[in-house]
């Protein structure tokens, strides 16, 4: 099978944009400057890779509604850099890393939230939230959510996103080694948990 | 792949698919809801072309917004700002069966190429079933060797239009081949349907893949099936081809030549184990045909002149009931959506449009490298 990787693809990919976004709470900073990114271009890719955004940041951060809110800021921070970004190619990458930016930003307000005893919504696989059917994908997703942030995030681009580690690696900014170790750790990890509790 | 990446997969599959297209229907809010950039020198000018920019995004996104006049004033949910058609995936297959193309259905953009499982084969088929976790079923023969055998095939695509790896499907193989690649499932791959060929016996073929239950028609020799579609329940089979009408004196002194005339049939269950009569809605030369999913309505493509003329018609009236749209002719190919509301056309010179059914309205997506002769599954 010969797949269009992603290197090939009319968004980019996160290799040629990860420099430009910092591990911070703001939305990725777009590079260069001169051409526009085309409106119809923005609307484009919120049609085509809108829904999936949602669904990788509310695996990050369990709630839908906070989910929504990362990938729209996400979305506006793209809107506000429009007469910055020199290559529409870039565009779809530079949203990747601000989705993750922008559930890391999520849990640090958690964090700080927390001492002040505000929870936030339950997620979707706390007993709660009873979305989701299946006993053991919701014991999964909760011993996941036990991970490290990393471990998480490279989780979720890897096995909802099918995201190839070396563009893992260029999103959160690491090497393509610590992408696969820190997820061969994840698995076993996983695998021992869910062991004892299935 | 090893047990607990299949777990989390199918664990992070389930909770994503709690998010919908329509959760996030409203998620470009209006300008007001936009929160303010934080203060800095050109925030003014900031704020307005961010204004600018998402008036613009949402005129263009809902043309019709503007027409429908002002929205009611209670009205409790939000009028979808952006609508998503769906599956947002569709396959390609060229009539060299050399690969299948997996496209986005909102750009055309090319997201993958999957190759036949051997060398030595190539696929014959191809059909859409699911809508959220797409997966399509392929039908593959071997250039020599088998010559009444087609492998079935699964072929499951990622949220992102990724596909994973071919697995045989759940009837593995035919007994026949498809000559015309005349193949068709219903959205929720309950039921195949296909036109077939073995040993000179021609037969349409309806099979319940959960109960094995199948429904047979013949067809005559030299009948030829081109295209085929099913409702969603899988009870009507609507199809196209060529009846065989007779041997005549060809244009050759000394040679004959076999006549064919336009054929159209919507074939219902309680039909079955009988010959296809055509029953002739129109004349003309046939593309594509697909049924509607409640089975009512038959979209025909027919070549007129230089358009490619798509029509719908009414299946129990057997009456056309109106022209859809036209474009350059092409290869008259087009796919229907599980929900009947948008078509994707194959027009000349490799490129796509996308047809809204109700309006007419033809999208020309921003690519080329689809030809037009390709069979679409959506």
């Amino acid at each position: 099978m010969t797949e269009a990787g992603p290197g090939h693809h009319r968004y980019g990919s996160a290799v040629e944009v990860a420099d430009a976004a910092e591990h911070s709470s703001e939305p990725a900073h777009l590079p260069g400057s001169g051409a526009s990114l085309d409106r119809q271009l923005i609307s484009e890719i919120y049609r085509e890779h809108g829904l999936d955004l949602v669904r990788v940041a509310l695996l990050l951060v369990g709630d839908k509604a906070t989910a929504e809110d990362v990938v729209q800021d996400a979305f506006i921070g793209l809107v506000r850099g429009l007469h910055r970004l020199a290559d529409t190619d870039k565009a779809l990458a530079y949203l990747h890393v601000s989705v993750i930016n922008g559930c890391r930003s999520v849990h640090r307000t958690r964090r700080r939230a927390s001492l002040r005893r505000i929870q936030p919504e339950p997620a979707v696989w706390s007993a709660e939230s009873a979305v989701m059917a299946r006993e053991d994908s919701r014991l999964a997703l909760q011993a996941v959510s036990r991970l490290p942030a990393r471990a998480r995030e490279i989780l979720a681009l890897r096995y909802y996103l099918d995201m190839p580690d070396q563009e893992i690696a260029a999103v959160l900014k690491v090497s393509r080694g610590t992408v696969s170790s820190t997820a061969s750790r994840a698995l076993a990890s996983l695998a021992q948990v869910l062991r004892e509790q299935l | 792949m090893s047990q607990i990446e299949d777990v989390l997969r199918r664990a992070m599959a389930a909770a994503a698919h709690t998010v919908t297209s329509a959760d996030i229907a409203s998620a470009v809010r209006e300008l007001e809801e936009v929160r303010p950039a934080r203060p800095q020198r050109l925030v003014l000018p900031a704020l307005a072309t961010v204004a600018v920019v998402l008036i613009a995004i949402v005129i263009t996104i809902v043309p019709g917004l503007l027409s429908r006049g002002p929205r009611p004033a209670a009205s409790p949910r939000r009028e979808p700002l952006i609508q998503q058609p769906q599956p947002g995936f569709f396959a390609a297959l060229p009539a060299s069966g050399g690969a299948i193309q997996i496209r986005s259905a909102f750009t055309g953009r090319l997201i993958a190429v999957v190759a036949p499982p051997a060398p030595g084969e190539f696929f014959s088929g191809v059909a859409a079933t699911g809508v959220d976790s797409q997966t399509l079923l392929v039908a593959v023969e071997r250039k020599t060797g088998s010559p009444c055998k087609t492998w079935l095939f699964q072929l499951r695509l990622s949220v992102t239009g990724q596909p994973g790896a071919l697995r045989p499907a759940e009837v593995p193989y035919l007994d026949g081949i498809l000559p015309n690649r005349a193949f068709t499932a219903t959205q929720d791959g309950s039921a195949i349907a296909f036109a077939d060929y073995c040993q000179g016996s021609r037969n349409v073929e309806i099979d319940r893949l959960h109960t094995g239950v199948s429904i047979n028609w013949f067809t005559a020799a030299g009948d030829q099936v081109d295209d085929i579609s099913l409702s969603s329940d899988g009870a009507t089979l609507g199809l196209s081809g060529y009846e065989y009408a007779g041997s005549g004196p060809g244009a050759k002194p000394g040679t004959s030549s076999v006549r064919l005339r336009p054929a159209t049939a919507v074939l219902h269950a309680s039909s079955a184990n009988t010959p296809i009569d055509g029953q002739g809605i129109v004349v003309g030369r046939l593309g594509a045909a697909a049924l509607s999913p409640d089975g009512k309505t038959l979209y025909l493509c027919i070549r007129q002149g230089r358009l490619d003329v798509l029509s719908s018609y009414d299946v129990a009236a057997k009456a056309l009931r109106r022209k859809v749209a036209s474009w350059a002719a092409g290869g008259c190919s087009f796919a229907l959506d599980p929900a009947g509301h948008y078509a994707l056309v194959a027009a000349a010179g490799g490129r796509l449009a996308r047809l809204d059914m109700a309006t007419g309205t033809l999208t020309t997506l921003p690519v080329s490298g689809v030809p037009s002769s390709a069979v679409l599954a959506w």
